[in-house]
């Protein structure tokens, strides 16, 4: 019976292993599709910014009616994300995501668009935000 | 009063009270802590190895630098030495020890507290120089380093070197445990003097008694349970225990005891730390509680940005843009030469000051004496500074852990994580919570160099002896005031790699 017990919870760790599935699973990014995040090299400060990305075809024709969604996660464990998202775009292409920069440090800054056709792709920025 | 006797009376036994006295003494009582620690370890390092690189969003990185620091502190405060308790790493250590037949002592030459202090020493340091705060993946490579390190010591060793000379969580807990409420002790002095067996410390099955007794006694012989218990791992003999430094409260003593003589009573806090002999008169057990204290400073010092300005600078003056060197030396300076200059400079003053004849050891002796003064605004110190963590983001751990159980197709709380959730008080509020713990430590150290100066000098040559280390400790207190008022970095690499690359 031990025997078995045991090699049941091996059995079951090894599983475990095998059966992760990630929930938001990371897009190959698409050659034909350039997101740039026009302002990241501007100091960033804690407070309210408004993040502006530019999307763009292979042709470098602006894309409109995606959607661009930010998550901001720190590098320090046990702080809050921030997201933020925008939508439809303008003529040139541009998207402007309000945010709020919480705490200054490091901050991970993952940017993900999804294209009106469905295509989606994503790009991570690592950026330092200072206090005021 | 006699070296054997007993320094408290305590007017509790946490081993009586009703549910939990008898779960503590129950022969597989410590394993239902430690199973659980256990079980959330392997998860740890599964999410490690697999979860998503992102700190934040990472069971190991979340409860290792959020949780378990948090967890450890208010407990040695509140209760006691908890964490070694239920320490997940001694369970492997404990099947070592059925493994290996007759091992040997660990040398006697390292039988003593510098390779702890050389572990947090370089546990602080690669926690900067690696980021592993940062990093899933380099935690679930520690927590393992020390289930290998654990067992592969005890399979060695016929002690517990592993917890007791090198551990560095156990060294921290060690420290602070000194201001713990609950030490174990025994209930009748003279049943120890007359227990053939000694099994607090012999174990009931020893291979290798540690104490060697004669078979000879007036009472009639024990009969042991066929199965066998352990003495106590770090060798402290019950009777004789008068501090809670080594001791991991794994409570063996209590079960190995066939008279039921051990009890873990209450006591003031400050008994122990203001006592004489409560801790030995060593340099290495007695610098363990001064670096501490120093080490909180430091290990608080590089989430600030004056940090960047002072490495800067440094970078400039020697020419070298290597970060593992500056930060070496930061570290060296700040938690090894202050610490030690310091103490030993205002030992120094106060046996000049008082005109203390010169007599061999004198040096030592004060320096011994006021070391468990450090003790309460260190405390404070990584109080304030864990706790800050803590509070800021102690409700991260449910959206991490939902997210963990979608990322493996368990539906149960629903598919929407709610990330908005952490913080306990808002980081504002903590920081009046900050300047109760830096000012009550400080406070209590005062206290206690205070006390330790009647007791050492005498009362007129108190105020005199006392001056230096109310110095140091407003020296202590100011840099602490100084840290914590500085905007809190979480937490300044970039800035680095931008310094130096």
């Amino acid at each position: 019976m031990k025997h078995f017990l045991r090699a049941l919870l091996i059995l079951c760790a090894l599983s475990l292993v095998g059966c992760r599935q990630s929930a938001q699973p990371t897009p190959t990014p698409d050659p034909d599709i350039q997101l740039e995040w026009l302002n990241s090299d501007k100091p960033l400060r804690v407070g309210m910014d408004a993040l502006v990305f530019t999307l763009k075809n292979a042709r470098a024709e602006p894309i409109r009616g995606a959607v661009i969604e930010v998550r901001g996660d720190m590098t320090h464990a046990g702080m809050v994300p921030v997201d933020g998202k925008a939508e439809g775009g303008t003529e040139d292409g541009r998207y402007v995501v309000p945010f709020e920069w919480t705490m200054s440090g490091d901050w991970i800054v993952t940017v993900r668009a999804t294209l009106p056709d469905g295509r989606t792709t994503q790009r991570r920025y690592d950026v330092q935000v200072r206090s005021q | 009063m006699s070296r054997a006797e007993p320094i408290y009376r305590p007017p509790l036994d946490a081993l009586r009270l009703p549910l939990i006295g008898h779960l503590l003494r129950a022969r597989r009582g410590r394993l239902l802590f430690q199973i659980p620690l256990l079980l959330v370890s392997a998860l740890l390092i599964y999410d490690g190895f697999t979860g998503e690189q992102i700190a934040s969003r990472n069971l190991a990185t979340v409860s290792a630098w959020v949780h378990y620091r948090g967890f450890v502190i208010l407990a040695l405060l509140l209760a006691g030495n908890l964490f070694c308790m239920s320490c997940p790493f001694a369970l492997p250590r404990t099947l070592a020890k059925r493994l290996a037949s007759r091992g040997r002592r660990f040398p006697r030459v390292l039988r003593n507290k510098w390779l702890a202090i050389g572990g947090l020493f370089l546990i602080f340091w690669l926690y900067e120089v690696t980021d592993m705060w940062a990093s899933p993946l380099l935690t679930a490579w520690i927590i393992i380093a020390y289930f290998v390190a654990s067992f592969a010591l005890e399979l060695l060793f016929n002690e517990s070197p592993f917890c007791k000379y090198i551990c560095p969580l156990g060294a921290f807990n060690f420290a602070y445990s000194t201001l713990s409420p609950l030490q174990i002790s025994v209930r009748d002095l003279k049943t120890c003097q007359t227990c053939v067996g000694k099994e607090c410390i012999n174990g009931s099955y020893s291979a290798q008694p540690v104490i060697l007794v004669d078979q000879i006694g007036d009472k009639p012989p024990i009969k042991h349970d066929s199965r066998g218990v352990l003495g106590c791992g770090t060798l402290l003999y019950a009777p004789q225990i008068k501090s809670n430094m080594d001791c991991t409260l794994c409570l063996d003593c209590a079960r190995a005891c066939p008279h039921d003589n051990v009890i873990l009573g209450l006591r003031s806090p400050l008994r122990e730390l203001s006592a004489l002999h409560s801790l030995p008169k060593r340099w290495d057990v007695n610098f363990l509680l001064v670096a501490l204290a120093f080490m909180g400073i430091v290990n608080a010092f590089g989430m600030v940005p004056p940090v960047y300005a002072l490495l800067r600078e440094m970078a400039l003056a020697l020419g070298t843009d290597a970060e593992w060197l500056l930060l070496l030396i930061i570290f060296l300076i700040g938690s090894i030469v202050l610490p030690a200059l310091l103490s030993i400079g205002a030992a120094w003053l106060a046996n000049a000051l008082t005109g203390v004849p010169k007599r061999p050891r004198a040096l030592r002796d004060t320096f011994a004496a006021f070391a468990p003064a450090f003790v309460p605004i260190g405390a404070g110190i990584w109080a304030a500074h864990y706790g800050f963590h803590f509070i800021v983001g102690a409700l991260v751990i449910v959206p991490v852990f939902h997210n963990f159980l979608l990322d493996h197709g368990v539906t149960i709380f629903g598919t929407e994580v709610n990330w908005k959730l952490g913080a306990l008080l808002d980081a504002e509020q903590f920081a009046v919570v900050q300047v109760v713990l830096l000012i009550g430590g400080y406070l209590l150290s005062l206290i206690l160099a205070r006390r330790i100066a009647v007791r050492e000098f005498g009362a007129a040559r108190a105020q005199l002896a006392f001056l230096p280390y109310a110095l140091l400790f407003l020296a202590l207190l100011l840099a602490s005031f100084f840290i914590f008022s500085q905007p809190m970095e979480m937490r300044g690499t970039t800035e680095l790699d931008n310094l130096f690359h």
